[in-house]
């Protein structure tokens, strides 16, 4: 189930709302939560369920044993067969392709290359309990003793197939004893809204922008004049920010409306000023966990030069094929990679310049980023390159892109302002005045303030019936 | 009253009103989604077709094993839901018009751009790279055709689900963007070729391609920046590479010539009645016999029909706004005709039906009671055996009524429909002449396929 579909959002989550808030005790409630996740997680297929499940009991079960072991060695032997067992499941059903297509190419065996489904989330909750295992195994937090408490930390269908990469220790407390505050549930009633018609309406209308100008067939593709290129790059860099951080928006805001925080997973990444502060910015639940499972492990930045390019360089190729299993997906965090260990080589001969010249080389860098990322077929990220300079022919423009542009350039601009803190800023100041301000002006700002969040509902709604285009980007995770 | 009692006071009131905004907030987005999770509920108010995109809304999936197990089935009941949301057709107005905001609209592109083939002079196989860009792009070949509507003859039902590829709305007009693509011309062609030989001696084949609007009407500059093929070249193209026996009609240059008449719908892809006379009139002359002045037939019209491209092109306003009139002429022997249904029911109709009562959308179904697997029209006037056979896609049903008056029967078969051996046909019936009626978009390999499935 997708949160962006009219199923989901007028169906699914009302009856849960209402089933939830009738449950008294947090052990029903925990119920509740449990049996609606499984529900949910069913609706993409029920066999993998079973995977879920059987991930979910392995790493309950090693890190129980890891806590209950005084001995060393028997530690480390339920540790590494926990995080065997888990990464191998993750690989076998993620990579399995990938790696004998590569096997193919070399040596010519195998002769066929198995199919093998992505089961939905698994890169999300893989990683969630490999924390988890981590976590126990360092100490840091208390094996949980309930098996269905860690089901349900697993499988909590606000962020189980998109996100964020929840920490066991960031709700460890609250999936025990939590309590919904009112000005908490309220601005989770916010934060869904406006994530949701993020997607519905930005995303999606930003998708079908990126969709024309940038085709996935290269011959369509080679068409394209240079304008058209750029528009379309600009399209689908909002599209993806607007996109993923929405169903982030969405699970943040159902967190908070039964009273579990969630961190936030992005911070306007597009006003970063370098590509560093990007990816403190970008989907930070995940940069954050490969920093404390991955890089700070292998020494970080504190043995020398040499060795912290090699980790960053291990830590940036992961990350790449995280996000799919295709060489385009690798290249990607090769990519960043490299701008990385440059702005590293920046820093220290302290080479500063203005912040709107930071931004804007950050954008770029980014922006072709995306073009990588786009397309899992590398000549058409060489057309695109071409296109963007020109080289394929096709002109600066051409009408049916000028027509195209014009009627979406709105668009495009309510999505690139929405990509900024400025939607933000404007509501704090509407409480703000509502607040301070007495009399009629102050409620109608207030009112105004209520009234938002339904208005963003209403049209979500429109837009979902009117949008059989739906694409769900992160489902190649 | 000391400053600080005053100050007390002033936050408690502050206090109040900011809890008492936050029990709206709450409140409000509760009962909003109640609302909606009730509205979606009542499942008499759930459409089961939509009149604006011309098709058959989902349906509840039936549940299996397998279907629940790969998640099939509950893509199915999410895709039900969302499809056959109530107020649907309501909503997606409203949504049409919020879309409108997205940028400016003075001219307007719906759906994909893409780039046709070069058109060749001479007969040429088309090489791989020209197969990949067939591909990619969109025209008639997403027209799908699949025959599973029922009902018919109210002229309000649809049977074939519609779909258009790419549309440009300059002023108050539509144009479906035209695009050469080679492999389907040469199966075309094959095909036409293939139909002449195995009907020789039987009867003669006529081939009469229909330009659509946009080849018609749109300046030449504004099409070859939009990347349009030449339609008149195309055209050319098939008409030249014909066996010697296929009688093909050209009509491109008649039509171009009487261009300033209201030859083509600004609102609907399909051409006028009097688009389709000139057409009628060249095959007149290929086939050497005298049209009927438009003059002498008895005139019907129809207001108020805003077709395709106002469903297709995200029902802009601006078409609503300039609705079109159907002319149509009576043929002067008979208006009566007979029409098998896509569920195998004859029924009894009109040539040019009364479409007053239509929906908006649907008037052009007035002549032959739109598309059928198989109509036939058999006129009293004449009882000199002749006969013909009109194989077509809809721009057949505009000039399906001017053959009446020619023939003592007139066969009409919707390829996409008719599932009966051609040649057999033929021969059963003795037909004389079997005429091809198709538009440009309808060279399609799609559509190529269902015609050549006719002959096999």
């Amino acid at each position: 189930m997708v949160f962006a579909s009219l199923f989901f959002v007028c169906f699914f989550f009302v009856i849960w709302l209402l089933v939830y808030n009738g449950m008294s005790t947090i052990r029903g409630k925990n119920i509740v939560l449990l049996t609606f996740s499984m529900i949910f997680y069913a609706w993409g297929g029920a066999q993998y369920l079973l995977l879920l499940v059987g991930m979910t009991f392995v790493a309950w079960f090693c890190a129980r044993k890891i806590e209950l072991h005084r001995d060393a060695t028997l530690r480390i032997v339920f540790f590494i067969s926990a995080c065997v067992i888990l990464i191998g499941l993750l690989c076998i059903f993620k990579y399995t392709g990938f790696l004998a297509e590569g096997f193919q190419f070399l040596f010519g065996v195998p002769k066929k290359i198995p199919e093998i489904v992505l089961p939905i989330g698994i890169s999300f909750y893989t990683f969630q309990l490999l924390s988890y295992v981590v976590d126990v195994y360092r100490g840091e937090v208390e094996a949980q003793k309930s098996f269905w408490v860690l089901l349900l930390y697993a499988s909590l269908f606000h962020q189980c197939v998109a996100g964020p990469i929840v920490r066991y220790s960031t709700v460890a407390m609250e999936l025990e004893h939590r309590r919904a505050r009112m000005s908490e549930v309220a601005e989770g009633a916010w934060r869904f809204s406006a994530g949701l018609a993020k997607k519905a309406i930005l995303a999606n209308g930003c998708a079908l922008v990126a969709d024309t100008f940038l085709p996935m067939e290269g011959a369509a593709l080679g068409h394209m004049p240079v304008l058209a290129i750029w528009v379309g790059i600009l399209a689908y860099t909002l599209q993806i920010y607007l996109d993923f951080s929405a169903y982030s928006d969405m699970a943040i805001g159902m967190g908070l409306m039964v009273g579990l925080h969630y961190q936030e997973n992005f911070n306007y990444p597009y006003i970063a000023g370098s590509v560093q502060e990007f990816w403190r910015r970008w989907h930070i639940s995940l940069s954050s966990f490969f920093r404390d499972y991955v890089y700070i492990p292998l020494g970080g930045s504190r043995n020398g030069e040499l060795k912290t390019i090699r980790n960053l360089l291990i830590v940036w190729a992961l990350t790449g094929l995280w996000h799919g299993a295709a060489w385009n997906y690798v290249l990607w965090g090769l990519y960043f990679f490299c701008f990385l260990v440059m702005e590293r080589a920046w820093k220290r001969h302290n080479f500063q310049l203005p912040f709107v010249a930071r931004n804007i080389y950050t954008l770029l860098v980014v922006a072709f980023g995306w073009v990588l990322f786009r397309f899992t077929d590398l000549s058409n990220v060489g057309i695109t390159v071409k296109g963007m300079f020109g080289l394929n022919g096709n002109g600066i423009s051409n009408l049916e892109s000028k027509i195209f542009f014009q009627n979406h350039c709105f668009l495009l601009l309510v999505s690139a302002i929405g990509s900024t803190p400025f939607m933000a800023m404007l509501r704090k100041q509407f409480r703000h005045v509502g607040r301070v301000w007495e009399g009629r002006l102050g409620r109608v700002f207030y009112m105004a303030g209520a009234l938002i969040p339904l208005a963003l509902i209403i049209l979500s709604v429109m837009a979902l019936v009117g949008n059989s285009y739906n694409p769900f980007l992160y489902f190649q995770f | 009253m000391d400053i600080h009692e005053r100050r007390e006071k002033r936050k408690e009131r502050e206090r109040k009103r900011y809890w008492n905004y936050l029990k709206l907030e709450i409140r409000s987005f509760r009962w909003l989604l109640l609302f909606l999770c009730l509205l979606g509920l009542v499942i008499p108010l759930r459409p089961k077709k939509s009149n604006v995109e011309k098709r058959d809304l989902e349906r509840f999936p039936k549940p299996s094993a397998e279907g629940i197990l790969k998640g099939d089935f509950f893509a199915g009941v999410s895709a039900w839901y969302a499809d056959t949301f109530p107020f649907r057709e309501k909503l997606l107005t409203a949504n049409a018009a919020v879309e409108r905001l997205y940028g400016l609209g003075k001219e307007q592109i719906h759906g994909s751009v893409g780039a046709g083939d070069e058109i060749p002079t001479e007969y040429t196989e088309a090489d791989k790279k020209a197969d990949v860009s067939a591909n990619g792009k969109t025209g008639a070949d997403d027209e799908t055709a699949s025959a599973q509507g029922d009902e018919g003859g109210d002229g309000t039902v649809h049977v074939v689900p519609e779909s258009a590829g790419t549309i440009y709305i300059a002023q108050d007009r539509g144009f479906e963007l035209y695009y050469f693509a080679l492999d389907s011309a040469n199966q075309y062609i094959k095909m036409v070729n293939n139909a002449a030989q195995l009907l020789a001696g039987k009867a003669t084949v006529y081939d009469i391609p229909a330009p659509t609007s946009i080849g018609i009407y749109l300046d030449q500059d504004i099409q070859d920046s939009l990347g349009c093929s030449d339609q008149s070249q195309a055209f050319d193209y098939i008409l030249n590479n014909l066996d010697k026996s296929v009688k093909g009609v050209r009509v491109f240059d008649s039509l171009l010539e009487h261009n300033s008449e209201y030859l083509y719908f600004r609102t609907d892809h399909h051409w006028t009645a009097d688009g389709a006379y000139y057409a009628y009139e060249q095959f007149c002359q290929a086939k050497g016999i005298e049209p009927n002045a438009r003059e002498d037939y008895e005139k019907r019209e129809f207001d108020n029909f805003v077709g395709s491209f106002y469903s297709f092109g995200n029902q802009a306003a601006v078409l609503a706004e300039n609705p079109d009139t159907i002319t149509a002429y009576i043929p002067k022997g008979t208006n009566d005709m007979t029409y098998v249904g896509v569920d195998g029911i004859e029924i009894e109709w009109n040539v040019v039906a009364d479409a007053s009562g239509y929906d908006d959308g649907n008037k052009y179904s007035c002549f032959i009671g739109g598309d059928n697997p198989y109509s036939v029209i058999r006129n009293p006037a004449l009882q000199d055996g002749s006969s013909c056979l009109v194989i077509k896609e809809s721009y057949g049903n505009a000039f399906v009524p001017f053959l009446v008056d020619h023939y003592q029967t007139v066969h009409v078969v919707d390829y996409r429909y008719f599932q009966q051996n051609i040649p057999q046909f033929v021969a059963e019936n003795q037909v004389q002449d079997v005429i091809f009626v198709n538009n440009a978009d309808a060279v399609s390999e799609s559509a190529v396929a269902y015609m050549d499935g006719l002959f096999q």
